[in-house]
C-alpha cells in the first residue's frame, strides 16, 4: 500500500468528527434497552484475523456452513438508490469488483470501492486510508429504523473509526471503535470487538426515544443505549476511518418511520 | 514402467538453463518419484470428488451439463486406471476402472432416487455401494500388503458416506452440499496420502525419495495443491451456480471466500499477518474480478467482461510483485506467468460454458485444477528452500543453482 503524508485537511476533518461525535456521546443518556436483539447478523466469521494458522485447508465454520447470508438474495439494488418508499438499501452486490461507489461524498486520503467481501457475490463496501477518510451518504428520511454492517479490519494502537447518522437537528447518533473496543454512548466501558468479524449497527426510533444496538454476528446485543429525540429526520450516514484502517459495510438500510 | 513419472508431467516446473544474477532454488531437491507419485494421486483423487459432485448436481439438471460432467469424470477415472496400471499391470487397471466406475454409477443413481423419492431405487444404489466397499478393498489389500483390510474399509466409508451426505443435500441445501464437499475434497488427500505411502513402501526401489516424498516441503507442496486446485473447482462451481439461482450462487462463492481464508492463512503462516493481510486483499479482489466476467458473460455486457478481464490480468502482476517482496526464492516471472495462463483457463471456461459448451468448459476446468499443481510446486520450492529449517531438516539441500524458474504450461498427462 502506498504511503502518502500526512493531509492536514484530512486531520482537521477528522478530528471534527471525532469532536462531533463526542459532543453527541455526552449528551446521550444512557439506559439498558429492553428490547429483543435484532434479527442475527449472519455473516461469515470473516478472516479469522490472529487465530491460530495451518497449512492444511480448514474446514468451514459452523456459522460459515450454517447462517445465512442477510444478502442470500442479492438484488441488483444500485448504490444510492432510494425507493420510492423511503426504504434505502444498499448491499453493493451487483458493483463491479473495485469499482468506486457512486454517491457517497469522499473526504481524506483514501477510497470507498466495492470489496469481493465476504464473498465473490455476497459483496459489501470497502473504505480505508492512508490517512484518514470519511465517506458520506446524504440523507432524507425521517428516521425509523437503521441496519448497518461492518467488519473492521486491524485497527492499530490509537486508531479510530466511526459510524455515525447525522440527525436534522444537529444531534449525531455515533458509534465509535478504538483500539479499545467499541463505544456507543458515554457512560459505558469500550466492548471489545473482534476485527474480521461482521457486527450489526442498529438504531431504532420508536415514540421520542432512539435506541441504539450493537450486535455481534449472532445476534446477541453487544452494547446498547436511548436517549431522547423529538421526531427527528436523518440527513446523512457517514463512516470515518483514521490512518491505517479500513472498515467494511454491508447490508446498510433505512426505514422511514 | 511401474513409475507415475509420466503422468506428472503437468508438476514440473520447467527449469530455463541460463544463468541467473538473481535468487535460486535447489528445485530438484522436491521432485522425486516417491513424491510425484503422492502429488499425483492425491490430485486424480481429489479431483474425483468435485467431477463426481458436479455430475451428481448435473444429475438433477440438465442433459447436456450431465453427459459433459460424465465424460469429466470418466476422464478422470481412466488416468488413475492408468496410474494404476502403471503400478499394477493392465489387469489391475482394468479391475480397478470397473470398480470405481461401479461406485461412481451407485453414487449418481442414489443422487436421482433421493430426487426423485423412489425408495426402492435408493436402497438398490445404497446396497451396490456396500458390495463395491467390499470389492475395492479386497482388491487393495490383494494389491498391496502394506494395507490392511480394516484401514481401507474405514476410508471407503467415509468417502461413500460424504458422498451420499453430498447426494441427500442436492436438493436446496447449498451451503451443507459445498461445506460436505469441501470436506469430502481433503478426505482424498488422505487416502491418496495412504496409497501413495503403501505403494512407495511395496516398491521402494522405484518411487526413491520416499524421505522427501512424506517430509515437510512435500507437505506444504501438498497443502497448496490442495487449496490452489479446490480454487480452481470452486470458481467453475461460482460460475455454474450462477444461473441456478441466488442461494446456490451466494453459497458457491462462499464456499471460494473460505478457501481464500484457507488460504491467506497459509501464507501468513509463512510470512506474518501482515503478509497474509495484503495477498488476501489481491486473492478476494481476483475472485470478484471473476464473478464480475461471470456476470459479464451471462448478461452479454462486453464492457464490463473487458473491465473485469482487466482486473484479472493485472491480479497475476499483483501477486508476482507480492512473491517479490516475500520471498527472493520465488521467481515473480515464473509466478506472474503461471497464473496469467491461470486466468486465461478461468476466462475460457466461462467463454465455453457461457456459450453452451459444456464439455469445453469442463475440459478446461481440469487443465486449471492441474495447471494449480505447477504453481503450487513453484511456490513450496521456493519457501521450501527459503525456510529450509522449517521445511528441509532432513534433506541436503546443495548449494544454490544459478537459474531462474519458470512455470511451464501445464498439460495433462496422457492416459496408458
Amino acid at each position: 500500500m502506498p504511503t502518502v503524508g500526512p493531509d492536514p485537511r484530512t486531520l482537521v476533518i477528522v478530528a471534527l468528527l471525532i469532536l462531533l461525535a463526542a459532543a453527541t456521546v455526552a449528551i446521550i443518556t444512557m439506559t439498558l434497552l429492553s428490547d429483543e436483539p435484532d434479527a442475527p447478523v449472519s455473516r461469515p466469521a470473516g478472516g479469522g484475523l490472529g487465530s491460530a494458522l495451518v497449512l492444511p485447508t480448514m474446514a468451514p465454520s459452523a456459522a460459515i456452513s450454517s447462517a445465512p447470508s442477510p444478502s442470500a438474495n442479492p438484488s441488483p439494488t444500485p448504490a444510492g438508490e432510494v425507493a420510492g418508499s423511503e426504504i434505502i438499501a444498499l448491499d453493493f452486490d451487483m458493483l463491479p469488483t473495485e469499482a468506486e461507489i457512486p454517491d457517497w461524498r469522499l473526504t481524506g486520503v483514501g477510497g470507498l470501492r466495492v470489496a469481493a467481501v465476504p464473498t465473490a457475490v455476497d459483496r459489501s463496501a470497502r473504505l480505508d486510508a492512508t490517512d484518514g477518510a470519511t465517506a458520506c451518504r446524504r440523507l432524507d428520511v425521517a428516521l425509523g429504523t437503521l441496519h448497518a454492517d461492518f467488519m473492521l479490519d486491524t485497527v492499530p494502537g490509537g486508531g479510530r473509526a466511526q459510524l455515525s447518522v447525522d440527525l436534522e437537528d444537529g444531534t449525531t447518533l455515533a458509534l465509535m471503535v478504538t483500539d479499545a473496543g467499541a463505544m456507543i454512548g458515554d457512560s459505558s466501558d469500550p466492548v471489545s470487538l473482534e476485527p474480521g468479524t461482521w457486527y450489526r449497527w442498529v438504531v431504532t426510533h420508536e415514540a421520542a426515544e432512539v435506541g441504539l444496538q450493537l450486535l455481534s454476528a449472532d445476534g446477541a446485543p453487544v452494547a446498547d443505549a436511548r436517549l431522547p429525540v423529538d421526531d427527528p429526520r436523518a440527513t446523512e450516514f457517514c463512516m470515518g476511518v483514521g490512518a491505517g484502517i479500513r472498515i467494511y459495510l454491508d447490508q446498510l438500510s433505512m426505514e422511514a418511520r | 514402467m511401474r513409475s507415475l513419472r509420466l503422468l506428472t508431467l503437468c508438476l514440473v516446473v520447467t527449469a530455463l538453463a541460463i544463468a541467473s544474477p538473481g535468487p535460486v532454488t535447489a528445485i530438484d531437491e522436491l521432485d522425486t518419484p516417491a513424491s510425484d507419485l503422492r502429488v499425483e494421486l492425491d490430485r486424480l483423487l481429489s479431483e474425483h470428488v468435485f467431477l463426481t459432485v458436479q455430475a451428481m448436481h448435473a444429475g438433477l439438471t440438465d442433459e447436456d451439463l450431465f453427459a459433459a460432467a460424465a465424460g469429466a469424470l470418466e476422464a478422470n477415472t481412466v488416468e488413475l486406471e492408468g496410474a494404476i496400471a502403471g503400478i499394477y499391470g493392465e489387469e489391475g487397471g482394468l479391475r480397478f476402472g470397473d470398480l470405481w466406475r461401479a461406485h461412481i454409477g451407485y453414487v449418481v443413481d442414489y443422487t436421482r432416487a433421493r430426487d426423485a423419492a423412489d425408495e426402492d431405487a435408493e436402497q438398490r444404489a445404497v446396497d451396490g455401494m456396500a458390495t463395491y466397499q467390499d470389492d475395492f478393498a479386497a482388491f487393495l489389500v490383494a494389491a498391496n500388503p502394506h494395507l490392511t483390510q480394516e484401514t481401507v474399509t474405514h476410508v471407503l466409508e467415509d468417502h461413500l458416506g460424504q458422498l451420499q451426505q453430498i447426494a441427500e443435500l442436492q436438493s436446496g441445501d447449498y451451503v451443507a452440499v459445498y461445506a460436505a464437499t469441501r470436506t469430502a475434497y481433503g478426505h482424498m488427500f488422505e487416502l491418496g496420502d495412504s496409497l501413495s505411502r503403501a505403494i512407495v513402501e511395496q516398491f521402494p526401489g522405484e518411487f526413491t525419495g520416499a524421505d522427501v516424498a512424506f517430509g515437510p516441503a512435500t507437505d506444504l507442496r501438498v497443502a497448496l495443491d490442495n487449496l490452489l486446485g479446490e480454487h480452481a473447482f470452486l470458481a467453475a462451481e461460482v460460475m455454474r451456480q450462477a444461473d441456478g439461482g441466488p442461494d446456490a450462487e451466494l453459497a458457491a462463492s462462499d464456499a471460494l471466500a473460505a478457501n481464500g481464508v484457507s488460504l491467506r492463512a497459509a501464507i501468513a503462516d509463512i510470512y506474518g499477518d501482515d503478509a497474509g493481510r495484503e495477498f488476501a486483499d489481491i486473492w478476494e479482489g481476483h475472485n470478484g474480478f471473476y464473478v464480475d466476467y461471470v456476470r459479464a458473460v451471462f448478461a452479454d455486457d462486453a464492457v464490463a467482461r473487458d473491465r473485469a478481464r482487466e482486473g484479472l490480468e493485472e491480479f497475476g502482476g499483483r501477486v508476482g510483485d507480492f512473491f517479490v517482496s516475500a520471498s527472493n526464492l520465488i521467481s515473480p516471472d515464473a509466478v506472474r506467468f503461471g497464473l496469467s495462463t491461470h486466468t486465461d483457463h478461468l476466462l475460457r471456461q466461462v467463454d465455453a460454458y457461457g456459450a453452451g459448451d459444456y464439455e469445453g468448459a469442463f475440459s478446461i476446468a481440469r487443465d486449471a485444477h492441474h495447471h494449480m499443481g505447477a504453481i503450487s510446486d513453484l511456490l513450496a520450492t521456493g519457501i521450501a528452500n527459503q525456510f529450509p529449517e522449517r521445511f528441509l531438516p532432513d534433506t541436503a539441500v546443495e548449494a544454490v543453482i544459478q537459474r531462474p524458474v519458470a512455470v511451464g504450461t501445464c498439460t495433462r498427462p496422457v492416459p496408458r
